[in-house]
């Protein structure tokens, strides 16, 4: 391929130039290269739009992103691809996921820590949250500030519903019950939270399956509205007397954005 | 020819001790020159002199090609040599990336255009400005009553909510007062327009106001801004508070009784 002329001339422009731009002593052009080197990699992470390669950390911005810092993180539970954490500050709580998948339709994304928050509550009587994420027995987890100072046992009672039944369409497969019970105890934590940890039920028929392991099972980013569950609260002294009972609907999902 | 392969074999001898290879090349050059110059002054004086022989001459005054080697060893250390590269190879990476990071997502055409109209949008926010707070024609039906001059700043969490500007208004609706309010924050990747919308104001006659409805917005790298509009906001109204709907950190005290243009 032949180069043409005016590409040559231009070219031949440009080295002259070059060639006659005062050179640097070695060590001044390690400097400059340095130099040059760092002002680039500095612009890097704007460009990419500063990627988050931590799961907490997408939490944290999120959390600084809405004014609410510091804070103190309270509880995490990691279930599978989604992070559920449970932070509180001096005055509120906030409640997050950070979900692992590629948010963006980029041929290079780093940043596969996809956070939102589901909450932010004011301290305020007593709050009750659950958790986006499951525990270790997929079962749910459901937050309890608020209680009062003498509490010291509590005992939950979620009733679930509208759960997404994912296997339902598969023949032979027993469609889960439209409502179904759960029951859980908690101790106080010298925090003062209680945290209560479902289990689902072992009871179940092989071709029926359990609504508590159906509960977010796509994750909160997709299944939102199942984190408004129905509950029962009671919190008991160390005698047993109870000091306090509540019912009412775990929040709804105020799927907040960073924008 | 002879001549020709003594000179490089001594060159290369006198220059093996250079561990850098750029500088050892350099080096060779430089003497080759030197003794192709030597030589041909010789064939200029003694006009009778072969080259084969002229070339012999000056290649002997050149002296011992191994003491020269350990001379030129001494001298050339290899590691500002090695440094060089490196920095050379790692610019070029860094820049690479760079350019990477910027095709990927700040400089693809859908990118561009959205900056563009982010420009263009901006253009009709700083007319929106000027209608607001200036001597601008507002697009939009209401009078201004009066620019005031206000200044305030407060932290909050890492960042901080300042207020620059503001001006009175009667619009159709009802009086209003409008407020440019900015959240900066300390960490660029932390900037959310959405955080504006957890806070309220009240005012020194205790009425309380959603800071929800605005007329024009920015941002940039590390902050965010909105000309907001406090409706049904009273001229007796001497003061407001800018609040924080969950937090009690936030308290910014708006001055509002300095009137500079009516």
């Amino acid at each position: 391929m032949r180069i043409p002329d005016f590409v040559k001339k231009r070219w031949d422009r440009v080295k002259h130039w070059w060639d006659r731009l005062p050179k640097l002593p070695r060590k001044w052009r390690i400097v400059r290269n340095l130099a040059v080197a760092a002002l680039a990699a500095a612009l890097i992470p704007p460009l990419l739009e500063w990627p988050c390669l931590d799961a907490y950390r997408a939490f944290q911005r999120m959390e600084g992103a809405y004014l609410l810092t510091p804070s103190r993180l309270v509880l995490q539970e990691k279930d599978g691809w989604c992070s559920g954490y449970l932070s509180e500050g001096d005055s509120w709580i906030t409640v997050g996921s950070v979900s692992e998948f590629d948010s963006t339709d980029r041929p290079l994304n780093l940043d596969r820590n996809y956070a939102l928050l589901h909450q932010i509550l004011p301290k305020e009587g007593i709050v009750v949250v659950l958790l986006p994420a499951k525990n270790e027995n997929n079962g749910a987890v459901v937050a309890v500030w608020g209680s009062p100072e003498e509490a010291a046992y509590g005992m939950m009672e979620m009733d679930l519903t509208g759960i997404e039944d994912r296997n339902g369409d598969m023949p032979g497969r027993e469609p889960i019950q439209a409502l179904e019970t759960f029951t859980a105890q908690a101790q106080r934590r010298e925090d003062g939270w209680f945290i209560f940890q479902f289990t689902p039920h072992d009871d179940h028929r092989e071709s029926q399956g359990c609504a508590m392991e159906e509960l977010l099972w796509y994750g909160p980013v997709f299944n939102s509205d199942e984190m408004e569950q129905p509950y029962r609260l009671t919190l008991t002294d160390s005698q047993g007397k109870v000091v306090a009972e509540q019912s009412g609907i775990t929040p709804p999902d105020q799927r907040l954005l960073k924008w | 020819m002879k001549t020709i392969m003594g000179m490089y074999s001594w060159l290369n001898i006198a220059t093996a001790g250079i561990r850098f290879g750029p500088d050892r090349e350099e080096v060779q050059r430089e003497l080759r020159q030197h003794i192709e110059d030597k030589a041909a002054d010789l064939m200029r004086i003694f006009p009778g002199i072969s080259e084969e022989e002229a070339g012999r001459r000056a290649l002997d005054g050149m002296g011992d090609a191994w003491e020269l080697k350990k001379e030129l060893a001494k001298v050339h250390t290899p590691w500002l040599g090695w440094l060089w590269t490196a920095s050379r190879v790692l610019l070029w990476a860094v820049l690479a990336c760079t350019l990477l990071a910027a095709l990927n997502g700040g400089m693809s055409i859908d990118s561009l255009r959205y900056r563009w109209e982010t420009t263009q949008g901006r253009r009709q926010g700083q007319a929106v400005g000027r209608a607001l707070y200036e001597d601008g024609v507002p697009s939009w039906e209401g009078e201004r009553l009066a620019v005031l001059q206000v200044d305030g700043e407060a932290r909050l969490g890492r960042a901080a909510v300042s207020v620059s500007r503001a001006a009175r208004w009667r619009e159709p609706e009802g009086d209003c007062l409008y407020l440019r309010l900015r959240l900066t924050w300390d960490r660029p990747w932390e900037a959310n327009h959405m955080a504006v919308n957890y806070l309220w104001a009240e005012d020194d006659l205790g009425n309380t106001y959603e800071l929800g409805r605005a007329r024009d917005f920015a941002g940039g790298w590390n902050w965010c801004q909105r000309d907001l509009a406090v409706d049904g906001f009273p001229r007796e109204a001497r003061e407001l508070r800018i609040h924080h709907a969950l937090r009690d950190g936030l308290d910014l005290a708006v001055d509002l009784t300095r009137e500079v243009a009516p």
